[in-house]
C-alpha cells in the first residue's frame, strides 16, 4: 500500500450482492488490508459491522433489501467514525451526489482499476470530511 | 300490299255522331273503390272522344250476384232500360261483370269491351284487357320487409267472389308455404276479425283480401274495414288493391283498377272509332305497382331500403326534421362526426349510401339522415314539457309517448336526472352551445346515454339523446388495452435492464477489474501488463456502455436514488446536452414511493421534457414536484412557443395520449394547457402510494 505510513492496516468490511466480485475485490485488498468479512445485501452489512467494528466499509448501492444508500446513513449514524466507500456501477454524477449525501467517504465506479479502490480505502481510512469520487477517466 | 293496307286501316271516326258507352261496376255507386274508378273511365273516354261521349253507368249489386233470380231480373232490367237507345259499346269493368255479361249476353249485338283476369273469358264479340293481381307480389314484399315472419294471417270476407281472391292468393303463393304458415280468419264479423288480429304472434304478417260481406250477411265497406283491422292489429298489414292504401296498411304490390279501366277504356274508344274487335282482342297488362304508406312503415319501423326496387312511398308526413331542421343539423355534425371516428368505414360507406339516396328525394333524406343517428329527440319548453318528440324506433323508447307528451321532465324521469335536465335548459338558455350530461341506467344492464340540449328559440329547447353503451365499452376496452400496453411494455424494459445489469454488466465490471490485477501483479513482463490495463479498461467501457442501455430502458437512478434525485439527474443531463436552462424544485415527496407511481411520474417528467426540447423552442423550463395532502403533483412549464392544446393531432404527436393513460393507469389526472405563443403547462396529479415496506 502506498502512501503515507500508518499505524496499522485499515479493517476492511465489502458488501456487493454479486459475489463474485467479493472474490476479486478481496484478492486485491489482501496485501494492503484485514478484510474482516464480505456480505452480500444491506441488511447483513448492519450486523457485520456491530461484530467486526471496521474502520472502512466498500458497499454497493445496488443492492436489495436494503441499498447501499440506506445502510451507509444508517451506517454513519451509529458509528460516525466509520469510513464509507459507495461504489456503483454507474458512472454518473448524480450517484457521485447521492453517495456524499449520504456520508460517504469515497464513490467508486466499480470497474475501476485496483489501485483506485485501494486509494478510495485509503482515503476513508484517513478520517477525512472531503468527499472524493474515483471514477474512470473519460474516454 | 299497299290496297290491302288501305283496307285493314279504320275507317275514320264520324266527329259527330255521339257514342254510347256503357259501363257496369260490380258495386255500389258510392263505394269508395269504385269512384275514382269511375271518375277515370270517364276522363279516358272523354280524352278519346270528346263531345261525342254519351256516358252512362250500371252498378250491379255484388253481394246478390249469384241468386239467379236476381241475375235474370237486372239482365231483363237492362235490357228493357236501353231498348230504345241501346249502347254502342258495353264496358264490363271486372272479371264479374265480364261472366255476368257474357253467359247470357246482355245485348247481343253490341261489342264488349272489359277488364278481366285470367281464366274469365268473355264472348266472340268482345276485346279488352287481362289484367292479374299479383297477390304473390305484396306477400314477398312483405317477406322482405319482415325476414322473420313465419305467421301470415289471410283476413278475407264471405261475400259471393271473396273467396275467389283467398283461392286465387293460395295458388299463387302455394310455393311459400314451406316458409310461413297460413292461417285464414273469413267470414268472421269485423269485430270479431278485430278481436283475432288484436293478440298475434310477434312478428306475424297481416295479409289483408278486402272484407265486403261476413258469414251472418252484413256487408261492410272493404275500405272502412282496412281502416278497422289495421288499427286494432298487433302486426303490420299488407294488402293488394290499391283502394287499401292511406287506410291502414303498410302497402304492397297494389293492384290499380283504376290503371284497367283506363286501358280499357282506350279499347273502347278504339272499337268505336271502328277498329276490329278480332284484331283488338285480348292483352294482358300489367297493373301491379309496389306502393307504400310512410306512416306504416313508421309505426312499425319498416326501413324503406328493405322494399323492392322501384317502391313508391306516399303519405309522407313532414318530418321531425323538417321541423327543427336547423337545431338537429348543428347537433347532428357533432354526432356524425363522432359515428365515424367510432365506427370508421362502415358508417362512411352506409353515410356514402345514404347521401345518395338522399340525392333523389329531400325528404327521404331528412328521414336518412334520422335514420343514420340512434337517437331519440325531444322538444321541451322551458319548463321541461314535453312538446313533441322524434324517434327511430319506439323500441328505443323507455316510456311511451302517450305518458310523457303534455307531461313534464320533472314528472317522468328520476329526481336527480330531471334535476340535472332542468339544470342544462337553465344553462342553455340564451346559448348558441349544447350543454352535454352524461347519465347512466340500471335497465337490463348499466347502460351509458348522452344527451345534448340546445335552445330552438327563447321557449323550446331540443334534447337530442344517443345511447353511448357501446362506443363506451370500447373506449373503456381500448383504455384497458392501452393500460395493459404500457405495463407490460414498462415490465419488458425493466427485465431487459435488469438482464442488461446483473448479467451482462456486471460480469464486465468483474473481467475489468481481474484484468486490472493482472496487469499490476509483478513479475509479470511490461509489454503484457500495458496490454492487460487496456483490456481493463476496454472491458470496463463496455460494462460503462451496457449499463446506459439498460439505464435508457429502465431508469437504475429511479430505482436507487428515488422520485426526486432521478428526476433532477434526468434534468441535469438534459439541461447540458440541450443547453436549456431546467429548474428543478421539490418538496414533500415521500422516501419510499410505490414503484409504479415513482415510474409514472419519471417517464411523464421525461415525455414533457422530451417534448419541450424537441418543439417549444423554450429557453426556461421549470420542474416542480410537490407532495401535498396525499398527492403528487408534477408540474412542467415553459416559456416556449406552445401549440393547440385542443387539436388531437397535436396530442398523437407530443405522446399525451401515452402520458394521459400512464397517470390515469397510476389513478391521477393530467392536465395540460397550452396555447400557440404562450408556453405549455403540464400538471400530472397522482395519489400516493408508499412502497410496501420490507
Amino acid at each position: 500500500m502506498s502512501g503515507p505510513a500508518l499505524p496499522r492496516r485499515p479493517r476492511v468490511l465489502l458488501a456487493d450482492d454479486y459475489a463474485p466480485l467479493l472474490v476479486s475485490w478481496r484478492r486485491i485488498l489482501d496485501p494492503s488490508c484485514d478484510v474482516v468479512d464480505a456480505v452480500g445485501d444491506g441488511r447483513e452489512v448492519l450486523a457485520a459491522a456491530r461484530t467486526h467494528a471496521p474502520d472502512v466499509v466498500v458497499l454497493d448501492i445496488a443492492m436489495p433489501e436494503v441499498n447501499g444508500l440506506v445502510a451507509c446513513r444508517e451506517l454513519k449514524a451509529s458509528y460516525p467514525g466509520i469510513g464509507v466507500v459507495l461504489v456503483s456501477a454507474f458512472d454518473d454524477a448524480a450517484f457521485q451526489q447521492a453517495a456524499n449525501a449520504a456520508g460517504a467517504a469515497a464513490f467508486v465506479v466499480k470497474s475501476v482499476a485496483a489501485d483506485e479502490l485501494e486509494r478510495a480505502i485509503d482515503h476513508a481510512f484517513s478520517g477525512t470530511s472531503a468527499f472524493r469520487a474515483f471514477t474512470r477517466p473519460p474516454r | 300490299m299497299a290496297l290491302f293496307l288501305l283496307s285493314a286501316a279504320p275507317a275514320p271516326p264520324d266527329s259527330t255522331v255521339r257514342k254510347k258507352v256503357l259501363a257496369i261496376f260490380y258495386s255500389m255507386r258510392q263505394a269508395p273503390l269504385l269512384v275514382d274508378v269511375d271518375a277515370a273511365l270517364r276522363r279516358e273516354l272523354t280524352d278519346g272522344l270528346g263531345d261525342r261521349l254519351e256516358y252512362s253507368t250500371e252498378h250491379i249489386d255484388l253481394s246478390r250476384l249469384p241468386d239467379p233470380v236476381y241475375q235474370s231480373a237486372v239482365r231483363a232490367y237492362l235490357r228493357t232500360k236501353y231498348v230504345e237507345s241501346p249502347p254502342d259499346v258495353v264496358i264490363a269493368t271486372s272479371s264479374t261483370i265480364v261472366q255476368f255479361a257474357s253467359r247470357d249476353p246482355l245485348f247481343p249485338d253490341v261489342p264488349l269491351v272489359y277488364a278481366t283476369r285470367s281464366g274469365v273469358t268473355a264472348g266472340p264479340r268482345a276485346a279488352g284487357v287481362i289484367s292479374d293481381i299479383d297477390f304473390r307480389g305484396t306477400l314477398t314484399a312483405a317477406l322482405d320487409a319482415q325476414p322473420d315472419a313465419r305467421d301470415v294471417f289471410l283476413v278475407g270476407g264471405s261475400a259471393p267472389g271473396e273467396q275467389t281472391y283467398l283461392d286465387l292468393l293460395r295458388r299463387q303463393c302455394r310455393d311459400l308455404e314451406t316458409r310461413v304458415t297460413f292461417h285464414e280468419i273469413t267470414g268472421l264479423s269485423l269485430p270479431e276479425i278485430e278481436k283475432r288480429v288484436r293478440r298475434l304472434p310477434a312478428g306475424s304478417i297481416v295479409y289483408y283480401l278486402g272484407v265486403i260481406g261476413d258469414n251472418s250477411g252484413r256487408t261492410y265497406s272493404a275500405v272502412e274495414a282496412a281502416e278497422s283491422i289495421s288499427a286494432a292489429s298487433s302486426a303490420p298489414v299488407y294488402g293488394w288493391h290499391e283502394g287499401f292504401l292511406g287506410h291502414g296498411i303498410v302497402g304492397g304490390r297494389l293492384h290499380s283498377a283504376v290503371n284497367d279501366v283506363r286501358e280499357t277504356a282506350r279499347v273502347a274508344v278504339r272499337v268505336l272509332n271502328g277498329e276490329r274487335l278480332e284484331a283488338l282482342g285480348a292483352r294482358k297488362i300489367d297493373s301491379g305497382v309496389f306502393e307504400f304508406d310512410a306512416r306504416q312503415l313508421q309505426r312499425w319501423s319498416i326501413a324503406e331500403s328493405s322494399l323492392p326496387a322501384g317502391s313508391v312511398v306516399v303519405f309522407r308526413q313532414p318530418t321531425f326534421f323538417d321541423r327543427y331542421r336547423g337545431y338537429v343539423l348543428g347537433g347532428l355534425l357533432v354526432i356524425a362526426a363522432q359515428l365515424m371516428l367510432i365506427t370508421g368505414l362502415l358508417v362512411q360507406r352506409a353515410m356514402r349510401r345514404r347521401a345518395e339516396d338522399a340525392l333523389i328525394d329531400a325528404t327521404a333524406r331528412n328521414s336518412a339522415i334520422l335514420r343514420a343517428v340512434p337517437d331519440l329527440m325531444f322538444v321541451v319548453d322551458r319548463d321541461g314539457r314535453y312538446l313533441d318528440y322524434h324517434v327511430r324506433d319506439r323500441r328505443l323508447l323507455l316510456v311511451q309517448p302517450e305518458e310523457f307528451m303534455g307531461r313534464t321532465i320533472c314528472e317522468v324521469m328520476p329526481p336527480e336526472l330531471a334535476g340535472q335536465f332542468m339544470d342544462a335548459i337553465g344553462q342553455v338558455a340564451g346559448r348558441t352551445e349544447p350543454v352535454v350530461i352524461e347519465y347512466d341506467l340500471m335497465l337490463d344492464e348499466l347502460r351509458h346515454f348522452e344527451v345534448r340540449i340546445l335552445p330552438v328559440d327563447p321557449f323550446r329547447f331540443l334534447a337530442i339523446v344517443r345511447e353511448v353503451t357501446e362506443s363506451r365499452r370500447a373506449m373503456d376496452l381500448n383504455r384497458t388495452l392501452a393500460g395493459r400496453l404500457i405495463t407490460s411494455q414498462e415490465d419488458e424494459r425493466q427485465r431487459i435492464a435488469r438482464e442488461l445489469h446483473d448479467h451482462m454488466a456486471q460480469r464486465l465490471s468483474l473481467l475489468a477489474v481481474d484484468l486490472g490485477t493482472l496487469a499490476r501483479e509483478d513479475g509479470s513482463p511490461a509489454g503484457l501488463r500495458t496490454r492487460l490495463a487496456a483490456l481493463s479498461s476496454h472491458a470496463s467501457e463496455l460494462g460503462g456502455d451496457l449499463q446506459r442501455v439498460s439505464h435508457r430502458l429502465h431508469p437504475a437512478t429511479l430505482e436507487q436514488l428515488g422520485l426526486e434525485m432521478a428526476i433532477d439527474a434526468f434534468c441535469r443531463e438534459l439541461a447540458q446536452t440541450r443547453r436549456v436552462a431546467i429548474d428543478v424544485e421539490s418538496h414533500g415527496v415521500p422516501a419510499a414511493l410505490a414503484p409504479d407511481v415513482a415510474l409514472c411520474l419519471y417517464r411523464v417528467a421525461q415525455e414533457a421534457l422530451q417534448n419541450v426540447v424537441r418543439h417549444s423552442g423554450a429557453s426556461q423550463v421549470t420542474v416542480r414536484l410537490a407532495g401535498e395532502d396525499g398527492v403528487l403533483v408534477l408540474t412542467i412549464e415553459d416559456d416556449g412557443r406552445g401549440f393547440d392544446a385542443g387539436a388531437p393531432i397535436e396530442h398523437a404527436a407530443l405522446g399525451l395520449t401515452s402520458m394521459r393513460e400512464r397517470v390515469r393507469l397510476a389513478g391521477g389526472t393530467l392536465a395540460v394547457e397550452s396555447r400557440k405563443g404562450g408556453g405549455t403547462r403540464v400538471e400530472a396529479r397522482v395519489p400516493v402510494r408508499e412502497a410496501r415496506s420490507v
